[in-house]
C-alpha cells in the first residue's frame, strides 16, 4: 500500500496560542517500503502518525493511501480504513487492561467480524513467542511482553500499512533488540508498508529509507 | 497558610470534579439524617412545651379501677403540702341523638379541671384553668365541634351518653389536653363526673380509666414526687406519670413512624458511603504517582498522610456544611408533609445540635471509610517511579479488613439514629443480605451471559467482559441499583396491599361491629335482640382484669421511669409488664389464631385436680416478655392470686377484628370472677347496620360498639398519609443513589477513555463504542432492577403477612415503573457521562 502526503499542515491551540506542528509536509512511501521518520521531540512526528492513521485531519493538504484520500472522510469510513488496512504500534503499548493477551490480539479480527478470530490470534501469539501467556492480563506481563502483544495485535489482521510510534522507546536495550527483530521480521513476512517514528538511529537504519522532520518540515 | 495547606487546597482545586462529587455524595447521605433528627427534635421540643397542658397537670396517677382507701391515703401522704388534686374518668361510650349513634371518648371531669392548658369553645372562647366549672352545675356537655356539627347538637339540644341524658352546652374548637389521635376516630365529650354513679362507671369496665390529676406547688419538680408515689403505691398497674412522661409517650407514637424514616436516611447514607469509598479509592490511585513523587522529593510518609487527611477533612466538613444547608432548605417542605401525622406542630427550623452531630458523624465516617487508602499510603514506595511501568495499587487483601472499622462505625451510627438496637441490627442485617443478593445473583448471571454470548456479538461480549473483569465498580453499581429498585417497589406494594386489605370489606371473617362492655346478664337478651333483627352475635368472650404478680415465682417489680431506658425494646418490655392484663378464657383456638408451639388445652380445669391451670399466650407478647412453654404466671384478679402454666403459644391475626387476647386461660378458672363481655356482630348490609345501631343504642345504652368500617377508614387515611410522606422521604435515597451512580459512571468513563480510544484506533466506530456502553448499562440495570424488584416484593410480602398480619396484594404496574425507571435513568446517565468517550478522537494515544 502506497502512501502520499501532499503539503500537509496542522496547527493546535495551546493556551490560547496556535502552535503550527506540521508546515506543508510532503513525502511518499511506496508499497512494501519501510520508512523511518526521525526528529526531535515536538518536531511533529507523532502528529504525522495520527494523520496517517486517520485519527486526526490536516488543516490543509492531502493524504492519499493508495488512491483513497483520508481528508474529509467520515468517522465510519476512517474506522473501516483502520480496521481493514491499518496496524499501529504505540510506544506505551496501549493494551486494553480488561482483556487477556489473546483477547487483545483478537480484537481487530473480532471488530471486522472474522469468524476464526481466536485461531488466528493464537497463531499470531505463537509467532511473537507468547503462547504460554495467552490468558494473562497486561498487568501480569513485562514491558517487552506487552509490546510483543501490541505488535501481534497490530499485525494480526495482516494490515497493508503498519505505523509504529517509538515501538522500543519504553524497553531496555536487550528487549528492544528482540522486539525490533520480531517487528521487522513480521513486516517482511506480511509484506506490509511500514512507517516507523523513532529517535533511534540504529532502528532507523533497519528501514529502507529515512525521513527527517525538523520544525514540522522534512529536511 | 502553611505549604501543606496550600498544597491541600491546590490539589482539591486541581481535582475539582472529584472534590465536587465527593462533597455532594457525602451531603446527600447526611442531609436525610439531619432532616429526620431535626424533625424529631422539633416534635419533642413541641411536646415538652405543651406537656403540662396535654396532661392538664404536673402529675397523674391512673388505674383501671378506683384507688382503695389505703392507696388514696398513701397518695395524699406522698404529695407535698400545697398540692391540689382532682379525679377524672375516661371511657368510651355511645352517643345517641336523633336516631343516630356514635362511639365517643367521654372525659368525666371534676371542678378545677384542667390545672394547665386551655380549651377554646365556640360560645365562651378561650377557657383556662378551672374553666369547666359550669358543667358541674347543670347536666350538660361540651362536645367536639365536628361531633356537634354531625349530630346538629347546638346549645340546648339534648342527647344521650350511654343511656344518661345530657344537654349540649358548647362546642370545643381546640383542646390542648387532647393529645392523641385515636384510631377509632372517637371524638371527645366533656362532662362533669358527678353526673355518673360509681356503679355506672364500673360498668364501663373495659375502657374506663380513673386518673387523679395533681397540681404541685409552683416550681416543684414532679419526678421526686412520682418516685414517692410509686414507693408508697407498689401496684405496678397503677401508672404514675409526670407531664414529661406524657410527652415522651406521645413522642414514642411518632417514633414508630420515624423508624422507617431513620431506615431510609441510613439507606441513603449507606449509598452515599459506597460512592465516597469508590471516589476516594479512585482519587487515591490516580494520585499515587504524585504522592510517590512528593516522597521522592523528601516528604515523609507522615507528611503525605497529613496531606491526605487534611484533604479528607476539608471535603468532609464541606459535605457536612452543604448537607446542613440542604436540610435547612428542605425542612419546611418535610414539616408540611409530615405535619398531619404529628400530634403537635412541627417547627420547620434546623436544630443546630443535630447539625453538629451530623457533621461529627459525617467526618468520622469519611475517615473510617477511607482508612484502607490512608493505611496503604505507608506502603507507597517512590522506587516504583524508577520501574519501567509504574504500578501503584491499593495493597492486598488485608486492606479489605480495614473496611471493618467503617462497618462498625456505620453500625454504631445506625443504633444512634434508629434509637433501637434491633432496628439497627435489622437494618445492617438487611443491608448485608441485600448486598449479598445484589452482588451474587448479578455476578452469576453476568457469568452465564458472558459464556452464552456468541463471539459474533462483539459489542455485547466486550461489554460483558468489562463488567465481569471490573467487579468493584460493577457490583457497586448493582448494589446501588438493587437498593433503589427495592425501595421504589416496596412502598407501592405495601400501599396496594393495605388498600386491598381495607377496601375489601366482604373479605374473610371481618365483622361489622365490635361490641364492648356487655354485662354478663345482657348476653342472652343481646343475642336474642340481634337474632330478631337479622344479625348474628358471635364470639362473646369474657374480659377479666388482672395484674401480673410473678413469673415462675419471681415477683414482678415496677420498672424504672419510661424515659430512662437505653433502647426502645427495654422501654416496651417494661410498659407491657407494668400494665394490667385483659384476661379471658376459652376452650380452643379461634379461626384467627394458629398454634405455634405447645399443645391445645386439655379441656376444662377442675379444682379437684390440684393441677396448675393451663394458659395460652400470644407469640409476640410472649417473646417480648421472655415467656416460654412451661412458665408459671401468677395474676392478681380481684385480690385473689391465680396461677397459670403456659401450655401453648399461638399467633393471632389481629386484623381480623375478632375478640383476641394476649393471655387466655382454659375454661373453669376465671368464670367465677366478675367481668364484662366483648363480642362481634357478623357482616351486615350498610342500611341494616344503621338500623341495628339505632335500635341497640336505645335498647342497650351501656354497650359501646366500634364500627369496623369506620376504624378501617381511619386506618386507611392515616396509612395513605404515612405512605405518601414515606415516598417523599424515599426521594432522598434516589438522590443519594443518583449522585453515587453518576460519580461512578463519570469516573468509569474517564478511566476507560484510553481503552475506548484504542478500540477506535484498531477500527471501532463511534457507534460500536456507544453500543458497548449502552449494552453494559442496560445489562446491569435490567439485572439489578429485576432483582431489586423481586426483593422489594419479597419484603413487602413478609411485612404484610407476618409484620402487619394482612394479605399481600401485588401491584404489577409499580414493578414495571420501577424497573423501567431505573433502566431509563441509567440509559440517560450513560449518554451523559460516556458521550464524550465515543465522540473523542483517539489521537491522544499518539501524543500521550
Amino acid at each position: 500500500m502506497s502512501v502520499r502526503v501532499e503539503g500537509v499542515s496542522k496547527a493546535y491551540n495551546q493556551s490560547d496560542k496556535s502552535v503550527t506542528v506540521l508546515k506543508g509536509l510532503s513525502f511518499e512511501v511506496k508499497q512494501g517500503e519501510s520508512v523511518a521518520i526521525l526528529g526531535e521531540s515536538g518536531s511533529g512526528k507523532s502528529t504525522l502518525l495520527a494523520l496517517l492513521a486517520g485519527l486526526d485531519s490536516p488543516d490543509s493538504g492531502q493524504i492519499w493511501v493508495e488512491d483513497q484520500s483520508l481528508v474529509n472522510q467520515s468517522e465510519t469510513q476512517l474506522a473501516k480504513y483502520r480496521a481493514e488496512k491499518l496496524g499501529i504500534v504505540f510506544q506505551q503499548f496501549h493494551l486494553m487492561q480488561d482483556l487477556t493477551a489473546l483477547e487483545n490480539i483478537s480484537l481487530p479480527l473480532e471488530l471486522s467480524g472474522k469468524r476464526d478470530a481466536k485461531a488466528q490470534a493464537e497463531k499470531m501469539l505463537e509467532s511473537v513467542g507468547l503462547t504460554g501467556r495467552a490468558r494473562h492480563f497486561p498487568r501480569e506481563l513485562s514491558g517487552g511482553e506487552c509490546q510483543r502483544v501490541a505488535i501481534a495485535r497490530s499485525l494480526v489482521s495482516r494490515p497493508k500499512l503498519l505505523l509504529a510510534d517509538e515501538p522500543t522507546g519504553n524497553l531496555d536495550a536487550k528487549t528492544a533488540e528482540r522486539v525490533s527483530e520480531l517487528l521487522f521480521n513480521l513486516v517482511a513476512e506480511f509484506k506490509s508498508t511500514f512507517i516507523l517514528v523513532t529517535h533511534s538511529e540504529v532502528l532507523a537504519r533497519r528501514c529502507h529509507r529515512t525521513v527527517r522532520i525538523v520544525d514540522g518540515m522534512i529536511v | 497558610m502553611s505549604p501543606l495547606w496550600r498544597l491541600c487546597f491546590r490539589e482539591l482545586r486541581n481535582h475539582w470534579r472529584f472534590s465536587v462529587f465527593f462533597i455532594l455524595n457525602l451531603a446527600s447521605g447526611l442531609v436525610g439524617l439531619i432532616l429526620i433528627s431535626s424533625l424529631l427534635e422539633s416534635v419533642q421540643a413541641s411536646l415538652d412545651d405543651r406537656s403540662q397542658a396535654m396532661l392538664g397537670a404536673d402529675l397523674s396517677v391512673s388505674i383501671r379501677r378506683t384507688l382503695t382507701a389505703a392507696e388514696l391515703k398513701a397518695l395524699k401522704q406522698a404529695l407535698p403540702a400545697g398540692s391540689r388534686s382532682i379525679e377524672i374518668a375516661d371511657f368510651f361510650s355511645m352517643l345517641e341523638s336523633g336516631g343516630d349513634s356514635r362511639l365517643v371518648q367521654v372525659r368525666a371531669v371534676s371542678d378545677g379541671y384542667p390545672f394547665y392548658g386551655t380549651l377554646t369553645t365556640r360560645e365562651s372562647g378561650v377557657v383556662g384553668a378551672s374553666g369547666v366549672s359550669g358543667l358541674e352545675k347543670t347536666q350538660s356537655a361540651w362536645l367536639d365541634q365536628e361531633l356537634a356539627r354531625d349530630f346538629l347538637l347546638t346549645p340546648g339540644k339534648r342527647f344521650e351518653l350511654g343511656g344518661v341524658a345530657f344537654t349540649a352546652q358548647d362546642a370545643v374548637t381546640e383542646d390542648a389536653t387532647a393529645g392523641v389521635l385515636t384510631l377509632a376516630a372517637a371524638p371527645r365529650v366533656l362532662v362533669a363526673k358527678r353526673w355518673f354513679t360509681p356503679k355506672y362507671l364500673d360498668s364501663r369496665g373495659t375502657t374506663l380509666t380513673y386518673s387523679w390529676l395533681i397540681r404541685l406547688p409552683a416550681g416543684m419538680d414532679a419526678d421526686p414526687v412520682k418516685k414517692a408515689v410509686e414507693k408508697l403505691i407498689d401496684d405496678p398497674s397503677v401508672r404514675v406519670r409526670t407531664h414529661k412522661d406524657a410527652s415522651e409517650g406521645l413522642a414514642r407514637l411518632l417514633k414508630y413512624f420515624s423508624d422507617y424514616l431513620a431506615l431510609v436516611s441510613l439507606a441513603s447514607l449507606s449509598l452515599a458511603a459506597l460512592g465516597v469509598v469508590y471516589q476516594f479509592r479512585r482519587f487515591f490511585l490516580s494520585r499515587s504517582k504524585s504522592l510517590a513523587i512528593l516522597l521522592s522529593l523528601g516528604a515523609t510518609h507522615g507528611r503525605a498522610l497529613q496531606l491526605l487527611a487534611m484533604e479528607l477533612g476539608v471535603l468532609s466538613l464541606a459535605g457536612s456544611a452543604i448537607a446542613i444547608a440542604g436540610a435547612a432548605l428542605a425542612l419546611p417542605f418535610f414539616a408540611k408533609a409530615l405535619g398531619p401525622l404529628s400530634v403537635v406542630p412541627i417547627a420547620p427550623t434546623l436544630n443546630w445540635g443535630v447539625g453538629l452531630a451530623a457533621v461529627a458523624s459525617g467526618t468520622i465516617l469519611s475517615f473510617l471509610l477511607c482508612l484502607p487508602q490512608l493505611w496503604s499510603l505507608r506502603k507507597l514506595k517512590p522506587v516504583e517511579l524508577f520501574r519501567e511501568q509504574t504500578r501503584f495499587t491499593e495493597g492486598n487483601s488485608s486492606s479489605t479488613l480495614l473496611y471493618l472499622p467503617a462497618l462498625v462505625g456505620f453500625a454504631a451510627l445506625s443504633i444512634f439514629y434508629a434509637n433501637s438496637f434491633w432496628l439497627a441490627a435489622y437494618f445492617i442485617g438487611g443491608l448485608t443480605v441485600s448486598a449479598f443478593f445484589f452482588t451474587l445473583i448479578p455476578w452469576a448471571a453476568l457469568g452465564v451471559l458472558e459464556k452464552s454470548v456468541s463471539a459474533a456479538c462483539f459489542e455485547t461480549r466486550l461489554a460483558l467482559l468489562h463488567l465481569r473483569r471490573n467487579p468493584a465498580s460493577t457490583l457497586l453499581i448493582c448494589v446501588c441499583l438493587g437498593l433503589v429498585t427495592l425501595l421504589a417497589t416496596l412502598l407501592p406494594q405495601i400501599r396496594s396491599s393495605v388498600r386491598a386489605e381495607i377496601e375489601t370489606p366482604e373479605k374473610g371473617d371481618r365483622p361489622s361491629f365490635f361490641l364492648l362492655d356487655i354485662q354478663p346478664d345482657q348476653l342472652d337478651p343481646l343475642r336474642e335482640f340481634l337474632t330478631k333483627n337479622g344479625a348474628k352475635f358471635l364470639r362473646p368472650s369474657a374480659l377479666i382484669r388482672g395484674r401480673l404478680v410473678s413469673e415462675n415465682g419471681k415477683q414482678t417489680q415496677r420498672q424504672e421511669k419510661l424515659g430512662s431506658f437505653v433502647t426502645r425494646e427495654d422501654e416496651q418490655e417494661s410498659a407491657f409488664r407494668n400494665r394490667g392484663f385483659n384476661l379471658s378464657y376459652r376452650d380452643g383456638l379461634s379461626s384467627s389464631e394458629t398454634l405455634v408451639s405447645g399443645r391445645p388445652f386439655s379441656g376444662a380445669w377442675e379444682a379437684i385436680s390440684q393441677k396448675i391451670p393451663e394458659v395460652s399466650v400470644e407469640e409476640r407478647f410472649a417473646g417480648r416478655l421472655g415467656w416460654k412453654l412451661g412458665d408459671v404466671l401468677t395474676f392478681d384478679i380481684e385480690g385473689e392470686q391465680v396461677k397459670g402454666q403456659i401450655v401453648n403459644i399461638r399467633s393471632v391475626r389481629w386484623s381480623s377484628f375478632q375478640p383476641n387476647f394476649f393471655v387466655v386461660f382454659q375454661p373453669g378458672v376465671l368464670e367465677s370472677f366478675s367481668g364484662v363481655f366483648i363480642g362481634i356482630v357478623d357482616k351486615l348490609e350498610a342500611e341494616k347496620a344503621r338500623e341495628i345501631t339505632r335500635a341497640m343504642a336505645k335498647e342497650f345504652p351501656n354497650i359501646s360498639f366500634i364500627k369496623v368500617d369506620q376504624v378501617l377508614g381511619r386506618i386507611y387515611a392515616v396509612s395513605e398519609q404515612m405512605i405518601s410522606a414515606l415516598l417523599l422521604t424515599t426521594l432522598w435515597v434516589l438522590l443519594a443513589a443518583a449522585l453515587t451512580l453518576y460519580s461512578i459512571a463519570r469516573y468509569e468513563s474517564y478511566y476507560r477513555m484510553s481503552d475506548m480510544n484504542l478500540l477506535k484506533v484498531v477500527g471501532a466506530g463511534q457507534q460500536t463504542v456507544r453500543r458497548i456502553f449502552v449494552t453494559e448499562s442496560l445489562t446491569v440495570s435490567l439485572l439489578s432492577a429485576t432483582i431489586g424488584s423481586v426483593c422489594g416484593i419479597g419484603i413487602a410480602y413478609v411485612l404484610m403477612r407476618w409484620g402487619l398480619e394482612g394479605t399481600f396484594a401485588w401491584e404489577p404496574a409499580s414493578i414495571f415503573v420501577a424497573i423501567g425507571g431505573v433502566t431509563g435513568w441509567m440509559y440517560v446517565q450513560t449518554l451523559l457521562t460516556a458521550r464524550r468517550v465515543w465522540l473523542t478522537k483517539p489521537r491522544e494515544l499518539l501524543v500521550a
